[in-house]
């Protein structure tokens, strides 16, 4: 029998381990096996080895103070690793052959989500550039695994972030269809008398909607990547961070034009307005189906249920667009009974809470209170948890930018 | 109007400052004499701050009015009150609001000054909690931001609620700032669309500070009965 070595990389920096791990596991000969010891679970590492078809990986120990794996060579070191630097490479040069896009379709579709991420990762470790990655892959990626991806792809239900920020793509994917439209209609317009008011308010307003999905990207900026990447997801959230910064400066530059279109000659009008916001329309379509399919998905297979609670926090406190859709569905089977609605934005504020309490005290077991208000109730459910806890329940059915609105059931 | 010395707008030198009796710079004979006392203004916060808004001059008030009722017809003495905010530093504006604070008394978070011995410490007298803010009559306040201001050589306290949605302003006129202030952040306003945001911005801060409108309705101090 083959002796088995033993590296044990616990307390070591992430970059040490990767200098002890990387060149033994790549030595090891067809038949040999290595055993790794961390004190951690190392799943992301588990699959992205998993990647390469070319180890059998399985667990000795699974914590709770230290995980043990042990990696078996099952097949020479032919790798996906290799087979994508050579489609990068093809895809890169130029034109781009039928049989090279058929080997790049083939690829994508015979790889997950979570092993593509893991594969793009190691060759940024190598020096392959996120940009490279990302404008070779763009097309051929979402052609070959938009069907296979949208097969796999796992969903969740309100209030999840990852619904929320789903449900927040279907608008902007909406918005970005509006911007196809205009764009479309541009090229047999002549002037600006010609385009017509109509037409110049409406890309103000798809400049408007743009520019608002900033608070999306920051709540990924802030409250989920850095869960990634603690995990040692790194590359995909980077380059989705990448992205989030090309398409500020062009947001920026489009939300300007749009707002000031009279200092402009209208043939330059309408030259950067096609070239901005045809980049916008396909790059953010193609860079929204990559997070939905892609990044959302590793994320949804790799957080724990306390991480996901702590980046709802997160994003509750970053706070929501003003298209963020109603983070409850509607018709819940737990809010069924009798409903008595009250609009508190009319009344003054002092109100407000006494009247809360005054329907509140009528209702019986099964009924329901909706309140609407101008402001996020927050500190009422605190009275509620205070004063009525075990007697209610609390659902969002919309929350903010301007009006929020809170179904509070007896039970 | 603009402050030819400062550089601020006029108004910011019409807000009373605070004065405190700061006796750690005393032991350490920072002042030429004894008894010196310091005057925190309205232009030095905002320098701290580096910015005004209706949030820092909200929490600039709220601590001049909690020390007016918590030292009647005496100097507050800096490193001997401490603040209690109800809520949590990275969510809203309590992370500024804690600043101002901490600049004006200060009263310090974990951050703070250790002491020398038994005397002068900052540390941690500037809190923050997740808790929501309870009153005399068990209630919340759902409409409020509440702070506590507690001293600590005879443990007097008082419970200050800010409401911003009562100071006066017109439903138009918010609309507006909203308006411009994203285009401002986007550099898209005109010269003329940048100077109108800023003045109605700026108009927001000498409401709440020099005219005071209707402060009874946003602005309370209460005492707390000691337990």
């Amino acid at each position: 029998m083959n002796k088995i070595n033993t590296i044990d990389v616990r307390g070591l920096k992430h970059e040490e381990k990767e200098k002890k791990i990387f060149p033994a596991v790549n030595g090891l000969k067809e038949g040999g096996a290595l055993r790794l010891i961390f004190e951690f679970n190392p799943l992301p590492l588990v699959y992205m080895l998993k990647a390469r078809n070319e180890f059998d990986i399985s667990f000795e120990k699974e914590g709770p103070a230290e995980w043990i794996i042990q990696v078996k060579r099952t097949a020479p070191a032919v790798n996906q690793k290799a087979e994508f630097k050579q489609l990068l490479k093809e895809l890169k040069d130029g034109q781009v052959s039928a049989e090279t896009k058929e080997k790049a379709k083939k690829f994508l579709q015979g790889i997950d989500a979570r092993t593509l991420g893991a594969v793009e990762q190691e060759l940024i470790r190598e020096g392959v550039s996120h940009d490279e990655i990302r404008s070779s892959l763009c097309d051929i990626h979402l052609e070959a695994m938009r069907d296979a991806l949208v097969n796999k792809k796992i969903e969740v239900p309100a209030p999840h972030p990852v619904h929320t920020l789903m449900e927040e793509h279907k608008v902007i994917l909406q918005n970005l269809k509006e911007l196809g439209e205009f764009l479309k209609k541009l090229p047999q317009i002549k002037s600006f008398k010609e385009l017509g008011e109509e037409q110049t308010e409406k890309l103000k307003d798809i400049a408007h909607h743009l520019v608002e999905a900033e608070n999306h990207h920051q709540r990924e900026e802030e409250a989920l990547f850095p869960k990634l990447k603690a995990h040692d997801v790194v590359e995909p959230p980077q380059i989705m961070e990448l992205d989030h910064v090309e398409f500020r400066k062009r947001k920026k530059e489009l939300y300007q034009i749009a707002h000031n279109h009279q200092k402009y000659d209208f043939a330059e009008f309408k030259n950067k307005v096609t070239e901005l916001g045809g980049f916008i329309a396909k790059e953010l379509e193609s860079h929204i189906f990559k997070e939905d399919n892609i990044l959302y998905q590793i994320a949804l297979q790799i957080l724990t249920e306390e991480e996901w609670k702590e980046v709802k926090r997160q994003c509750d406190k970053i706070g929501y667009c003003c298209f963020t859709p109603a983070d409850q569905p509607k018709g819940d089977k737990n809010m069924n009974g009798k409903i008595q609605t009250l609009d508190l934005r009319p009344m003054p504020p002092f109100e407000r809470h006494e009247k809360i309490f005054e329907i509140w005290d009528t209702l019986k077991p099964g009924e329901t209170l909706e309140i609407i208000n101008d402001h996020d109730p927050r500190p009422l459910h605190y009275q509620f948890e205070a004063e009525q806890k075990g007697k209610y329940e609390w659902e969002y059915e919309l929350k903010g930018p301007k009006d929020w609105s809170v179904k509070i059931k007896r039970i | 109007m603009i402050d030819k010395v400062t550089g601020f707008r006029d108004f910011f030198s019409e807000v009373p400052p605070l004065k405190f009796k700061e006796p750690l710079a005393e032991t350490l004979g920072a002042f030429q004499n004894e008894g010196t006392v310091l005057e925190y203004s309205f232009t030095e916060t905002v320098k701290m701050a580096g910015h005004a808004c209706p949030t820092v001059a909200g929490a600039y008030l709220s601590c001049q009015k909690a020390l007016e009722k918590l030292y009647p017809g005496e100097t507050p003495v800096r490193g001997n009150i401490a603040i209690t905010v109800y809520g949590e530093p990275d969510e809203g504006v309590y992370g500024v609001i804690g600043q101002v604070f901490s600049f004006l008394t200060g009263a310090a978070p974990a951050s703070g000054f250790r002491g020398l011995g038994p005397k002068f410490k900052r540390k941690d007298l500037l809190k923050f909690s997740s808790d929501p803010a309870i009153d005399e009559a068990g209630k919340i306040d759902p409409q409020t931001m509440c702070f506590e201001f507690r001293r600590l050589d005879n443990n007097k306290a008082v419970r200050v609620k800010l409401n911003h949605r009562n100071i006066p302003s017109s439903g138009p006129e918010s609309a507006r700032m909203g308006e411009l202030m994203e285009k401002v952040l986007w550099e898209a306003a005109s010269p003329e669309e940048k100077k109108e945001f800023q003045d109605l911005w700026v108009g927001k801060v000498k409401l709440m500070l020099v005219e005071q409108k209707g402060i009874e309705n946003w602005l309370k101090v209460e005492s707390i009965k000691n337990m």
